[in-house]
């Protein structure tokens, strides 16, 4: 029995494959992280997996259930959830309903829904924030409400997809922070990252894709050091 | 807390001001526009919660409206009921087609769920139309008045418009109206959160419905008398719809409330040309620019709420409710300047 696996997921937009035979497989309570160059098809790995696109073939399992075709709100109940590379704050929402309006996920009622996205936003350090409107929170806040909001639905794997894009490194420290912690709480993480630093620091074991297909995967030492990524990847300045 | 308990009291007083208006204007004239305005206020509510909560804005609101008023005035005619059994049966008419139209129609995102609507009302007008052996088609549909007097219509009009404010508002505060807002505000976000949006958004029109249909078979009772070209109409009912959301202010609990009241006595002003004052000064002072006026005016009134709609959205986006600390402002301004 595995925790997640993706099974050789094709995805044709038209004539170009985006995705062209990935497979790979998570195991419960580690960080996964998935590495690329710009268009090597990341983000539609994650569509694919969290069910905002159909895999053209291939099928992806979660706790040994098929779920490639569900819908993403049946997915996000199976507790696979997902954030957003181009964040999607619910503007004219506070921080506070933000993540009520994902609580209720696994709340009854309105109190219920409440004190679990007031326990969230606590978990994840949003507290001194929780009275503004989304519209107004800078990046960092932004991207740190997107994980805060996928927390509150109560997963036990989220996909984050580029985090630390546009942060600081003062922010990235704290989101690497985070990262931790909620990885330290049982969830299983897959992430998706260009910054090496980052995705090097945290990750258990990587996978590296381009032109999307797998060029290889291993522990982060393993994959930094292999000769295709090196050169797909990292450029060849990395190799000197 | 304390901004509550005001809101709360500027509530009650507003309510116990409406209860009693009644007492004390016996002009039934001014009571007809009441009861309009008040059936407004729950059309207007309705479409708020779809276009201003929920981001589904309709241009199709009379298809709901026409019918509660068909089914509450078709069970007289045929089956001999009391045509008060509409505010029952015309509200789950109405969701009973809001709900099939909505699980095909919401695959459709923005202007083009909008025009699905429209083209709904315009389906429902010519069936209203067409069928003429069980609608009547063109002869339209009349019953007998329960009532004679005024009085009871204002009250159930009173009635129906308060609780609709008060369902919108238990709404919001519940599980839906969260995920309401969530789909407007995102509606990919809300998917990946857990939200079936494709259902939610037909709960939400299903709730707007309802509460159109019954406002359309209030219609039916206290006017006796409707036609398909009355109740499904595009531009008295839908549009009108649109008009007291947006003057109001959408997405505010009582925008659509203020807009209803406005939009009346628009309509009527317009109707009547100026109440009839220009009418009145144009006989009395002989004046011939102003007969024609008091024409035109009553011809241009299709105009005369596009001119102010494109005032409202270019100087008071938010609404009468919305802008309101705006609008006080700019009076404020002026009377300081003209202190000066």
């Amino acid at each position: 029995m595995s925790f997640f696996r993706a099974d050789n997921l094709v995805k044709h937009f038209g004539g170009l494959a985006a995705v062209n035979g990935v497979s790979f497989e998570v195991n419960e309570g580690e960080i996964f992280g998935l590495i690329g160059p710009n268009g090597s098809g990341k983000t539609t790995l994650f569509n694919l997996i969290s069910g905002f696109h159909k895999p053209t073939s291939g099928g992806v399992y979660f706790m040994d259930k098929r779920i490639d075709g569900l819908k993403p709100h049946k997915i996000n109940r199976l507790g696979l959830v997902r954030t957003f590379q181009v964040v999607k704050p619910l503007k004219r929402m506070t921080v506070e309903d933000n993540v009520i309006a994902a609580a209720f996920a696994r709340a009854g009622s309105l109190r219920e829904a409440r004190q679990i996205a007031l326990e969230t936003i606590e978990f994840c350090g949003l507290t001194k924030r929780k009275e503004m409107l989304a519209k107004s929170l800078t990046i960092g806040d932004r991207k740190r409400l997107e994980i805060t909001r996928a927390m509150a639905t109560g997963p036990k794997l989220i996909l984050l997809d580029e985090t630390f894009a546009g942060l600081n490194p003062s922010e990235q420290d704290e989101a690497i922070g985070l990262i931790r912690k909620i990885k330290a709480s049982g969830v299983t993480i897959i992430i998706v990252e260009h910054i090496m630093k980052v995705i090097m620091s945290i990750s258990d074991r990587v996978h590296a894709i381009n032109f999307g297909q797998t060029l290889t995967e291993g522990t982060p030492s393993q994959v930094v050091s292999h000769p295709g990524v090196v050169e797909a990847y990292l450029g060849e300045a990395y190799h000197a | 807390m304390t901004t509550m308990g005001k809101g709360t009291i500027a509530q009650i007083s507003a309510l116990a001001a409406l209860a009693v208006i009644p007492l004390a204007v016996h002009n039934d004239y001014y009571l007809h526009l009441m009861i309009l305005a008040l059936m407004w206020v729950v059309i207007g509510s309705a479409w708020n919660l779809l276009a201003g909560y929920t981001g589904q804005v309709s241009f199709g609101d009379a298809a709901f409206f026409g019918t509660g008023a068909y089914t509450a005035g078709l069970l007289v005619i045929h089956w001999g009921w009391s045509a008060w059994w509409g505010l029952l049966f015309g509200g789950i008419m109405a969701v009973a087609i809001a709900f099939p139209f909505g699980w095909i129609c919401f695959r459709l995102r923005g202007a083009y769920f909008a025009l699905a609507t429209l083209a709904l009302n315009e389906v429902l007008r010519h069936v209203a139309t067409i069928w003429e052996s069980f609608t009547q088609g063109m002869v339209g549909v009349m019953i007998m008045q329960t009532y004679i007097s005024k009085l009871p219509y204002y009250y159930i009009a009173l009635a129906l418009a308060a609780s609709s404010i008060i369902i919108i508002r238990l709404v919001l505060r519940s599980r839906l109206g969260y995920y309401f807002l969530s789909i407007r505000e995102d509606q990919d976000a809300a998917e990946s959160l857990g939200v079936n949006t494709h259902f939610y958004k037909m709960v939400s029109l299903a709730v707007a419905a309802w509460l159109t249909g019954v406002a359309g078979a209030l219609y039916m009772n206290y006017m006796g008398f409707i036609d398909p070209h009355v109740v499904f109409s595009l531009h008295d009912i839908s549009i009108m719809a649109i008009l007291v959301g947006i003057v109001g202010g959408v997405g505010t609990t009582y925008g659509p409330a203020v807009g209803a009241f406005i939009m009346v006595l628009m309509q009527e002003m317009f109707r009547t040309a100026g109440f009839g004052y220009i009418k009145a000064a144009a006989k009395f002072t002989d004046v011939p620019f102003l007969i024609s006026a008091s024409e035109q005016l009553t011809k241009g009134h299709a105009l005369g709420f596009g001119i102010l709609v494109v005032l409202v959205i270019r100087y008071m986006p938010n609404g009468v409710v919305g802008d309101w600390g705006k609008l006080m402002t700019a009076l404020r301004l002026r009377k300081a300047g003209t202190t000066k």
